[in-house]
């Protein structure tokens, strides 16, 4: 199909024309962000007390594991989503002078997206999840977010071909780079197989899930938690000090490179895990070398005050700015330096991590929509800010609060880090061998952190209360404005050859397409890829001497012309996806596996997955043994890809506030799990995990297990024939075995219960085969070693050829 | 298409694929930004101040 850009011209007169702006919509978003950060703010709180008071797990649905994905999601889609849609209403008009396409898209946009956070708060304490991080929304949820998100795209986009104003702002590059990456992510990270009205198994398993997740999860963080709020940044920042952005030149750096640096840095995430290591390898390096833009777009912000640093003293609104571009500096270099192997060995599934992101979401979210809130509100009302000390307490109240948490998180983090991975000097034995160790010993440091987020949601409460005695004293109203209305055919009008086959585009595309072929070709092809890149290279430089002019036209243009623009900034942000995704899910086939292939799930043992999932148990215990001597002498063998083929979705986790758990099965007997989940603190004391009674009155599911099990053969997961009747007796037969075995230690329970469900599941953790050897597995290398050196791990992962 | 998908040799060769395309990325943009004229950055910078 040829998609024809050029639009056929409207008027070819200039004139004015009065347009009023829907500033009403940007209100209604504005409101919505600030009460929603207080409810998710204060589920914050409440779950952070929560680790340090198990009692206040009252109920099942408000037990950590069910609140601490509310949270997360609160916080990211409801309060920084709603706050970058306040942010994106208002200064698109502007920057595009022309009202947003649609006042009924306008709508549908507010009012669908609170109903997506109203049936969020309603489902994720009912224990509907997919048990994926901050993909745990349930299906007709994430069509409901697809849908919403087109609404706003088309009323987005709708505004930029409205526009009179010929050229795309950088504000507006990176709204556009936004709302297409996030369309991408979100689509590819949430395709499931629907097993009921609540329940999907995603279409990823193991270590593709993983992959496509943290694809996924780190570029959430990306493209909804800073590409937006960059674009408000180059914004209002300028409107706020009253001058232009101080190097327009940076920021088409910063903006180019972030997008297509950004999108690689994913596998950052599973650093030590099983993922191939030239994964991990190009995720570490991905995420360090964005340290030159996102340290670039920072110095842009804080520059951008040049000749104005006495306004930091007087202006709340530049205090606030200014402080949140400080912090997006700080998490920026923080981020890099948690992607290092070495120091992720330390820092990951610890308070660091945590710390590390309350300080990008308090300091950099969070004090951007303080500023933006605080700027915006006295021009929306048409009045003064009620009180500007007021607003100065919320800011230095937000600075200690963000400080006192982050540091507390800091220190717990690396001192348990270095406690679990303390050994004697033969590296044969751990020093605290007993995890509740740790956990004690950092319990002051989680005391902390409630102080600093119950600070900080006290400033929040405060800005609540200014912003409404601001609106209250003067009138909703929205700005009008006298522009001239252009020529249409003046911009937009960039074909397809102009955009695709021009220059700059075949030379970028041509040398990226050829580093790739180095990436992937066998040995000989590679190095001609490479010598081609290099040609390529250099024939590029030299056209860049002869045809500067050209190629400056080119760029101009494409500045005027949003579709090729949007369309450039797709093929920047989906190649590091792709390069990196494709060839994991094509060669991660039970086949090509090493040494073992996960056993499959029992239909019982498959239904207590299933309340594993439901009951967020993921938030606190991984399931990846990482090829780490620490993580080996407390858990036992590290994980391999094999072992968790079926795991649909899987559960590696990021945080262990409780020890792993991929070996657990058979380590303990049944009656030690249930005496467990009764009462934690009976089996291990000191333990702040939640007791689970309503599992031992609840029974499992049994009537969708055979849709469940449909759908896993339907995924490729090997189970043998089996109709409804039969899935059920296997289910209930394998309950009474546990019951007998729990009845030996005086112990009653129904089979039909969850808890025994979930007993079966604990126990299947860490089941595998050794699959035949085949002649394409002939050969690879010996059994692997009990104990890996931490240097050398991939000696016993070689996978092999695959079709 | 694809023969592995864990490479024995990847610390021989994924530093520089990523460096590379990193490179690449940065000279093409920082060429592209140093080649815009003055006058029009300048313009192009005060968009949000034409109010």
């Amino acid at each position: 199909m040829i998609i024809d850009f050029t639009h056929t011209p409207m008027t070819t007169t200039a004139s004015k024309q009065t347009i009023e702006f829907n500033d009403k919509v940007v209100r209604q978003f504005m409101w919505a962000s600030i009460i929603w950060g207080i409810v998710g703010m204060l589920v914050g709180v409440l779950v952070a007390s929560q680790l340090n008071f198990h009692q206040l797990n009252l109920t099942s649905w408000l037990s950590f594991g069910r609140l601490r994905p509310l949270h997360t999601n609160a916080v990211i889609f409801a309060f920084v989503g709603n706050m970058m849609f306040a942010g994106v209403y208002y200064s698109t008009q502007r920057l595009c002078k022309a009202r947003m396409g649609s006042d009924l898209l306008s709508k549908i946009h507010f009012w669908g997206w609170q109903l997506i956070i109203v049936s969020a708060a309603v489902t994720l304490p009912l224990g509907f999840t997919r048990g994926q991080e901050y993909a745990e929304l349930i299906w007709p949820i994430n069509i409901a977010v697809a849908l919403i998100w087109v609404v706003f795209a088309v009323n987005f986009f709708w505004t930029l071909v409205k526009r009179n104003e010929p050229s795309l702002y950088v504000a507006l590059w990176f709204y556009i780079a936004t709302i297409i990456t996030v369309a991408m992510l979100y689509i590819v990270n949430h395709i499931s197989i629907p097993t009921s009205w609540t329940h999907s198994y995603t279409i990823f398993a193991g270590v593709q899930n993983a992959l496509v997740q943290w694809w996924y999860g780190h570029n959430a963080v990306a493209f909804f938690l800073t590409t937006p709020i960059l674009g408000i940044m180059y914004y209002f920042l300028p409107k706020a000090v009253e001058r232009p952005v101080y190097s327009y030149r940076l920021s088409i750096v910063h903006f180019w490179s972030l997008v297509f640096i950004y999108i690689w840095a994913g596998p950052h995430h599973l650093l030590n895990t099983s993922l191939p290591k030239w994964l991990q390898l190009l995720g570490m390096f991905f995420s360090l070398m964005l340290w030159a833009p996102s340290w670039g777009g920072m110095l842009n912000g804080l520059l951008t005050l040049r000749g104005a640093w006495d306004k930091l003293r007087t202006d709340p609104v530049v205090k606030f700015f200014i402080a949140a571009v400080t912090f997006y500096g700080m998490s920026t270099f923080e981020g890099p330096l948690l992607s290092i192997r070495a120091v992720n060995a330390l820092s990951h599934y610890s308070d660091w991590t945590i710390g590390h992101v309350h300080s990008g979401a308090l300091g950099w979210n969070g004090l951007m929509a303080a500023g933006l809130f605080y700027w915006l509100t006295p021009r929306l009302y048409g009045t003064k800010l009620h009180s500007i000390p007021m607003a100065n307490f919320h800011f230095w109240i937000s600075i200690f609060g963000i400080l006192l948490y982050v540091a507390a998180m800091w220190v717990s983090g690396i001192m348990q880090g270095l406690m679990l991975n303390s050994t004697n000097v033969e590296g044969t034995a751990l020093t605290y061998p007993n995890f509740i160790e740790t956990l004690t010993a950092i319990r002051p440091m989680m005391a902390f952190r409630i102080i600093g987020g119950t600070m900080y949601l006290v400033g929040m409460i405060l800005m609540l209360w200014n912003l409404w005695a601001t609106a209250r004293s003067g009138k909703a109203l929205n700005e009008t404005r006298e522009v001239t209305v252009i020529q249409r055919d003046s911009i937009d009008n960039m074909g397809v050859k102009a955009t695709f086959l021009s220059d700059p585009v075949t030379y970028m595309l041509g040398g990226l397409f050829l580093l790739i072929g180095w990436f992937f070709l066998p040995k000989g092809a590679d190095i001609t890829a490479l010598v081609c890149a290099l040609i390529f290279a250099v024939i590029a430089v030299r056209k860049v001497a002869f045809s500067h002019q050209k190629w400056s036209h080119w760029y101009e243009r494409l500045l005027e012309n949003w579709m090729p623009f949007t369309l450039l900034t797709f093929v920047a942000v989906a190649l590091g996806g792709l390069i990196q995704i494709i060839p994991t899910v094509m060669v991660n086939r039970a086949k090509n596996m090493e040494d073992r292939i996960q056993q499959v799930y029992t239909p019982l043992e498959l239904a207590g997955r299933d309340i594993y999932v439901s009951e967020g148990c993921y938030n606190c215990h991984s399931q990846m043994i990482r090829t780490m001597l620490p993580d080996v002498l407390r858990y036992g063998e590290y994980s391999r890809m094999g072992e968790s083929i079926y795991d649909y979705p899987f559960q590696w986790g990021s945080k262990r506030t409780g020890p792993d758990l991929a070996r657990e099965g058979g380590k303990y007997p049944h009656s030690w799990h249930y005496n467990h989940m009764m009462e934690p603190r009976s089996t291990s004391v000191g333990s702040n995990m939640p007791a689970y009674p309503h599992l031992f009155t609840d029974k499992f599911d049994q009537k969708t297990l055979p849709r469940k099990i449909a759908v896993m053969v339907q995924l490729g997961v090997p189970y043998p024939v089996m109709n409804a009747v039969e899935i059920k007796e296997t289910a209930i037969k394998q309950g009474i075995e546990i019951v007998n075995t729990l009845k030996n230690d005086k112990i009653e329970a129904s089979p039909d219960t969850k808890i025994v469900a979930l007993i079966a599941y604990l126990q299947k953790l860490g089941k595998f085969d050794t699959p035949a050897v085949e002649n394409k597995t002939q050969n690879a290398p010996a059994a692997p070693q009990l104990i890996p050196g931490p240097s050398n791990p991939d000696k016993n992962r070689r996978a092999t050829g695959a079709e | 298409m694809y023969k592995q998908v864990i490479y024995e040799t990847w610390l021989e060769w994924v530093p520089y694929v990523a460096f590379g395309i990193t490179a690449a990325v940065f000279i093409t943009f920082v060429i592209r930004a140093v080649s815009l004229r003055k006058e029009k950055a300048d313009s192009l910078a005060r968009i949000p101040l034409d109010d």
